[in-house]
């Protein structure tokens, strides 16, 4: 008889959240680790195009060092994913974003010489960077997908009773790309 | 799981639908000979290291090309589990653009770099409506990339349009016909099987994609 209740007991735990809150909670965790990752690539590719660009584009002084400064600034913003929040998402959101047009802007100069552009390093990078800029795009994607998921476990009954008896989650920041976009805006080329 | 149904459902209902796997070889445009087709169907079905497969489109219909690249390469899970040993190579022709989609586990072997100079190399090809080298190329150079025997010589020297071959293979065969028409019978019927399923299915063994690769326009 005991093993039938605990049976029953087991069942509803599991059908109530009570695996699917923390799972989905590791999920989100390792989404943004994912995207954190892929901005680190990013910022690990700038130094040698800065150094390519700089080759052939000297005098574009003051467009190479908003990548830099920007880069530095970037990196200094790391977030432990396991204590995700409002502010320190829009923090990083905002570090990023501000390399991002910084380094549109770049791209927008570089137009300007065809002798760099025709560098297959440079052409190299230029591909390396596009790839790491979608790899970043999937990596959004892919959180803010989870994140639904996960904000829904917490959010939307039966399973939220779960996690405010026992789990006491809160929703977790969502990934807000209109304002994304925005920062990323490229910039308008005149030439 | 109810989440997963809904987010199936919404891909049905608003965005360009990934079509099924068949074959290592999913031309919807139309733009591969049927030679060509069976040979690569026959070839990527055969590599063992790796997973390739090859979508043709008319059109994206309103999509990024990276965004349905990664869909497609999402919905196919191509590569296996363990290795995420996959690769896509998408071509959409009336967007004149075309992508190489790498699985995680291949960003070694081919990283963006590599995959920008094979898209590169495809280039030529496809401004010339040569698709049929163009993606023969891109294919040998994967192959030869991850150490596999493709046995595919992709030479520079275009065909020239329709050309005599035809012609003479017409005349050939029409003289055959008036000899002996079973023997020409059998030909034709040779001919018509070219291109079909071939042995087996196809489908991918859940590699994983994270947004490698390079992308290119003609």
């Amino acid at each position: 008889m005991t093993w039938m209740v605990k049976l029953l007991l087991l069942l509803s735990l599991v059908s109530c959240g009570f695996q699917s809150i923390p799972t989905a909670k590791n999920e989100v965790e390792a989404k943004f680790a994912e995207i954190q990752n892929q901005y680190k690539r990013r910022a690990d590719l700038i130094p040698n195009l800065v150094k390519v660009v700089k080759g052939y584009a000297s005098h574009e002084k003051e467009t190479l060092e908003a990548v830099v400064s920007a880069r530095a600034k970037a990196t200094s913003v790391n977030i432990d994913p396991t204590k995700l929040n409002a502010q320190s998402m829009k923090q990083f959101q905002q570090a990023q974003g501000a390399l991002s047009s910084a380094l549109g802007r770049l791209m927008v100069v570089v137009e300007r010489y065809p002798e760099l552009k025709a560098n297959q390093n440079f052409r190299d990078l230029q591909v390396q960077l596009e790839g790491t800029e979608n790899r970043i795009t999937v990596a959004r994607n892919r959180y803010i997908e989870t994140i639904k998921q996960f904000n829904n476990l917490v959010t939307v009954p039966p399973q939220s009773w779960t996690n405010s008896l026992i789990y006491k989650f809160e929703k977790m920041p969502q990934f807000a790309v209109e304002n994304l976009q925005e920062m990323e805006k490229a910039p308008e080329v005149d030439l | 799981m109810r989440f997963l149904f809904l987010f199936l459902f919404c891909g049905v209902l608003f965005a360009k639908e990934v079509p099924p796997l068949y074959n290592p070889v999913v031309d919807q445009a139309g733009i591969l000979s049927s030679e060509v087709e069976s040979k690569l169907n026959g070839l990527l079905k055969s590599v063992k290291n790796f997973q390739m497969a090859i979508l043709t489109v008319e059109s994206l219909e309103d999509e990024s090309l990276e965004g349905y690249s990664i869909k497609v390469a999402d919905t196919w899970k191509l590569g296996t589990k363990e290795k995420d040993n996959g690769l896509l190579l998408l071509v959409s022709v009336a967007d004149r653009k075309m992508r190489l989609e790498v699985g995680q586990g291949l960003e070694g072997d081919i990283p963006d770099a590599m995959a920008g100079r094979i898209i590169d190399g495809m280039k030529p090809y496809f401004k010339a409506s040569d698709y049929n080298r163009g993606i023969l190329f891109a294919v040998s150079t994967v192959f030869n990339r991850l150490g596999a025997e493709s046995g595919i010589k992709v030479s520079r020297k275009r065909e020239s349009q329709g050309g005599f071959f035809p012609i003479i293979m017409f005349i050939l065969f029409i003289f055959l016909f008036r000899r002996n028409p079973l023997l020409g019978l059998l030909i034709l019927s040779g001919s018509g099987r070219r291109g079909g399923g071939g042995f087996g299915g196809f489908s991918g063994g859940g590699g994983g994609f994270s947004g490698g690769g390079a992308s290119g326009s003609w």
